[in-house]
């Protein structure tokens, strides 16, 4: 796998090595792509899948926002992301109070410092926690791997895992 | 060495365009929208008819690539290929989808 620059010094991705794009390229393309949209819509039986394709487009538009948006916002990048296990967390106190998170669509990080992160992934959520998904599962496993990969190469020593959270 | 010197030292030299492609494709936001309405109107009318994206192909003339293409909502379609999946589909894409059904009902009052 290679680490490549999102942002110089505060967002990185990983382009793992079976994979023609890095992931976040990866992901920005397959969000967008109309055919794999109704695809995975069927296949997680959406009773509305016009309705479930055009909310994702409409999601991947803000991220394409926040991104381009980014180096203009004065906080730093953890300002975005929320610790994994206490999103989950928050959002079923959210969900109690009505308030479900808009955006389905998810990265997935692991927190370098406050103003750095490496992205692993992301999926779009389709359950409450990760282990419920076959997607997210897949995600956890990616994190896990990542984070071998940077104890192996002596980044550090443990590491806590983030999701990019666009509302 | 803090962490992210550390991480900087594995990081690839390689470049990658993610904030140019991302700005091409807020600028061209317009034109994807058509193209992934289009898109969607394509693929649940092949499901709806029962045809294979090889079938669409085969009465198109095209590539089946071309059709992966147009069903991806990506592609910025020429008027002429517009024009064929409107006949071929019988789905509104341009107005004169609509003119032709208004001309019609006219004919009729």
């Amino acid at each position: 796998m290679k680490i490549v620059t999102i942002f110089d010094d505060h967002l990185f991705t990983i382009h793992y090595q079976n994979e023609i794009e890095n992931e976040f390229d990866r992901l920005l393309e397959l969000w967008t792509d109309v055919s794999f949209l109704i695809a995975y819509a069927k296949k997680n039986d959406q009773k509305n899948i016009l309705g479930f394709v055009n909310k994702i487009l409409m999601d991947v538009e803000q991220i394409q926002d926040f991104l381009e948006n980014l180096n203009q916002n004065n906080h730093p990048f953890g300002f975005y992301f929320e610790p994994l296990q206490n999103s989950e967390q928050v959002k079923l106190l959210a969900f109690q109070k009505g308030k479900i998170r808009q955006n389905q669509l998810r990265f997935y990080a692991i927190k370098i410092d406050e103003n750095c992160f490496l992205i692993t992934g992301g999926a779009i959520k389709m359950s409450r926690k990760m282990i419920e998904h076959s997607d997210t599962l897949n995600e956890l496993k990616k994190l896990i791997k990542v984070r071998t990969y940077l104890q192996t190469n002596g980044v550090f020593d443990n590491a806590s895992f983030y999701e990019l959270i666009i509302e | 060495m803090t962490t992210k010197e550390k991480l900087k030292a594995l990081v690839s030299k390689e470049k990658i365009d993610t904030l140019k492609k991302n700005k091409d494709r807020i600028r061209n936001r317009e034109m994807l929208r058509e193209s992934q309405q289009i898109a969607i109107k394509v693929l649940l009318k092949l499901d709806e008819l029962g045809w294979a994206q090889k079938d669409l192909a085969k009465e198109m003339q095209v590539s089946p690539q071309q059709i992966t293409k147009i069903v991806s909502g990506k592609e910025n379609l020429t008027i002429e290929t517009q024009v064929k999946l409107q006949n071929i589909l019988k789905i509104p894409i341009l107005a004169s989808y609509y003119e032709y059904k208004m001309t019609n009902k006219e004919k009729v009052l």
